[in-house]
């Protein structure tokens, strides 16, 4: 839901109210990334008041992540499987597929019980507060691996009852702007776009009976690319000035299989977190500037907030949703999150503001 | 004979979409709902009621019901509000609301099994107090936070509490909310934006 009008609103609410009941704000913009509101905001202000511990960081990185598999599966099961199966109606599709829906249901109270562990509560919206700390014992650990075991077998089903359908062949060619330094994505002329190529391997390797026939073209586009402007491969990029090359891609696979991959490989990543618990606390937190990012389900989210001078209230705030069409907003964001060359900058702009559809 | 399903529309008014999500699953979770009700989603906001047995408005309900009072009341007459998303403004007449934000799942199947004669059973309307775990150590006597769980109703069963947080208000008010005891036990602490805070969740004084 991409609602400007009530964005508007709320930014006028946070200029009223006191610092430590503002957290509660930013969770009522836009309900698939609730979570991921909440920290872009946290950040932009711990950023400010030098406030920074590594393990709170961490455990909002695997919170964020859960709220990404939260919005797929939603998207999933209340938008696309309707529409694909039965018309358009919910209600006819949970009676036609009980065990999808109850897989859905048991999906979303698993991911809601590990956020409790975590301190949080999507059900109820509970926020994550400035500075506060989150601490699990060896318990709550085991919990978590073992929700995590359940989740994998859940979307095993989900691929599978998804690879009934067959993808239909809409191939497009798109200029090729820049590369990133692995490889695996990229950026093109129309909006933000990733190549797959890793995890088509993998789903040519173990799904070789998928209704998912996507011939050569491994370039797929979409809203699940995660962008990184900072990690882009530099002589890739001078070739791709001189030679201008077009590829094919397939904007159609983010739509179901995307979306699975995408959460398999979360809860992955999440799993490792978990395993790796003590050892990944040594990371360090930026700090120092008044914006704050986080990864959501359809792109970044960014918070750019000024403080009083008491450090109590806000006074002034900017939110740029993940699909926010705000270029001037993106360029301010460039500006003040590095001082970079003339020539840095215009590309990196330029990058961008294709990733947001603005050109 | 089966008779013929309730139909139930259901119009996203601006909101960020939770209280719409929150319907659907309640209608999904739910055996008895789901057997007895159809619900179908509006793209185009309703000028009047003809289509649907029940017209659900989801989102802000004082924008929702702003907008409600330039009809006659005839027109919208079995209508509901679910939701309770942060307004400015103040206008505000009800038609049949279920409050909270995010709006609690167990109240919309209660209100919709009762309607279908399955249950009476009542919704909890204690405060969140009642079910507050740090009972000893209230959040009233710190300093650093202010609480409106005296005034709020807990059919939340006190999530934020259990966290360690104070209450937001987010459930809405309890029917005897004695706001202004509170508004002087907040000046007495020196917590100057009550006012503001309360009308992020569209309580009221």
């Amino acid at each position: 839901m991409k609602n400007n009008h009530h964005k508007d609103k709320i930014e006028r609410l946070f200029l009223k109210t006191d610092l430590n009941f503002s957290p509660n704000l930013s969770l009522r913009i836009n309900h698939s990334a609730a979570y991921a509101h909440n920290i872009a905001y946290l950040r932009a202000i711990e950023n400010q008041l030098l406030i920074s511990d590594p393990l709170t960081e961490y455990f909002r990185d695997i919170i964020s992540k859960l709220e990404i598999i939260d919005s797929h599966l939603d998207n999933l099961i209340l938008k696309i499987a309707p529409l694909v199966f039965s018309n358009g109606n919910i209600i006819d599709f949970s009676r036609e597929f009980p065990i999808e829906m109850k897989n859905y249901l048991r999906a979303k109270k698993i991911i809601n019980q590990v956020l409790i562990l975590l301190g949080v509560n999507k059900e109820f919206l509970v926020p994550i507060t400035i500075g506060k700390k989150i601490l699990l014992n060896s318990n709550q650990i085991k919990k978590i691996i073992s929700a995590s075991e359940e989740m994998e077998i859940i979307f095993n089903n989900l691929w599978e009852f998804f690879s009934k359908i067959s993808l239909p062949k809409t191939i497009k060619t798109v200029e090729l702007l820049a590369l990133s330094e692995n490889r695996d994505k990229f950026i093109s002329s129309r909006g933000k776009q990733f190549c797959i190529s890793n995890t088509f391997s993998y789903l040519i390797r173990n799904r070789k009976d998928s209704g998912y026939q996507l011939e050569k073209n491994e370039y797929l586009v979409g809203p699940i690319a995660r962008l990184n402007i900072n990690k882009i491969d530099r002589k890739a990029n001078d070739n791709i000035k001189k030679t201008n090359p077009k590829i094919s891609i397939n904007n159609l696979f983010e739509i179901i299989p995307g979306r699975i991959i995408e959460s398999q490989n979360l809860l992955f990543d999440i799993l490792e977190k978990i395993l790796n618990y003590k050892e990944s606390i040594k990371t360090k937190v930026s700090s120092f500037t008044e914006i704050g990012v986080c990864n959501s389900s359809d792109g970044i989210i960014i918070y750019r907030v000024k403080l009083e001078q008491n450090n109590r209230r806000i006074k002034e705030i900017q939110i740029i949703d993940d699909c926010d069409q705000n270029s001037l907003a993106i360029e301010i964001f460039l500006k003040e999150i590095k001082k970079t060359s003339k020539e840095d900058f215009l590309f990196k702009t330029k990058l961008l503001r294709s990733a947001f559809n603005l050109e | 004979m089966i008779k013929e399903k309730i139909k139930i529309g259901l119009f996203d008014f601006e909101s960020c979409g939770f209280c719409s999500q929150k319907i659907l699953q309640a209608f999904l979770s739910d055996k008895n709902l789901c057997l007895f009700y159809d619900v179908q989603k509006v793209s185009e906001i309703p000028q009047k009621n003809i289509d649907f047995d029940f017209l659900i408005f989801s989102g802000d309900r004082k924008l929702i019901s702003q907008y409600l009072k330039r009809f006659d009341h005839n027109v919208f007459k079995r209508s509901l509000i679910i939701g309770n998303c942060p307004n400015e403004n103040q206008i505000l007449e009800t038609i049949k609301i279920i409050g909270g934000c995010p709006v609690d799942q167990k109240k919309i199947i209660n209100f919709f099994e009762s309607e279908i004669g399955l249950s009476d059973k009542q919704t909890d309307k204690s405060s969140v107090c009642f079910h507050c775990p740090i009972s000893s150590r209230c959040l009233l006597k710190n300093p650093e936070y202010f609480c409106f769980g005296p005034v709020t109703i807990g059919s939340c069963q006190a999530a934020c509490l259990k966290a360690g947080l104070p209450c937001s208000g987010c459930q809405g008010e309890i029917t005897a909310a004695n706001y202004y005891k509170l508004e002087e036990f907040a000046r007495k602490k020196g917590f100057e934006t009550f006012n503001n805070n309360l009308n992020i969740f569209n309580n009221e004084k």
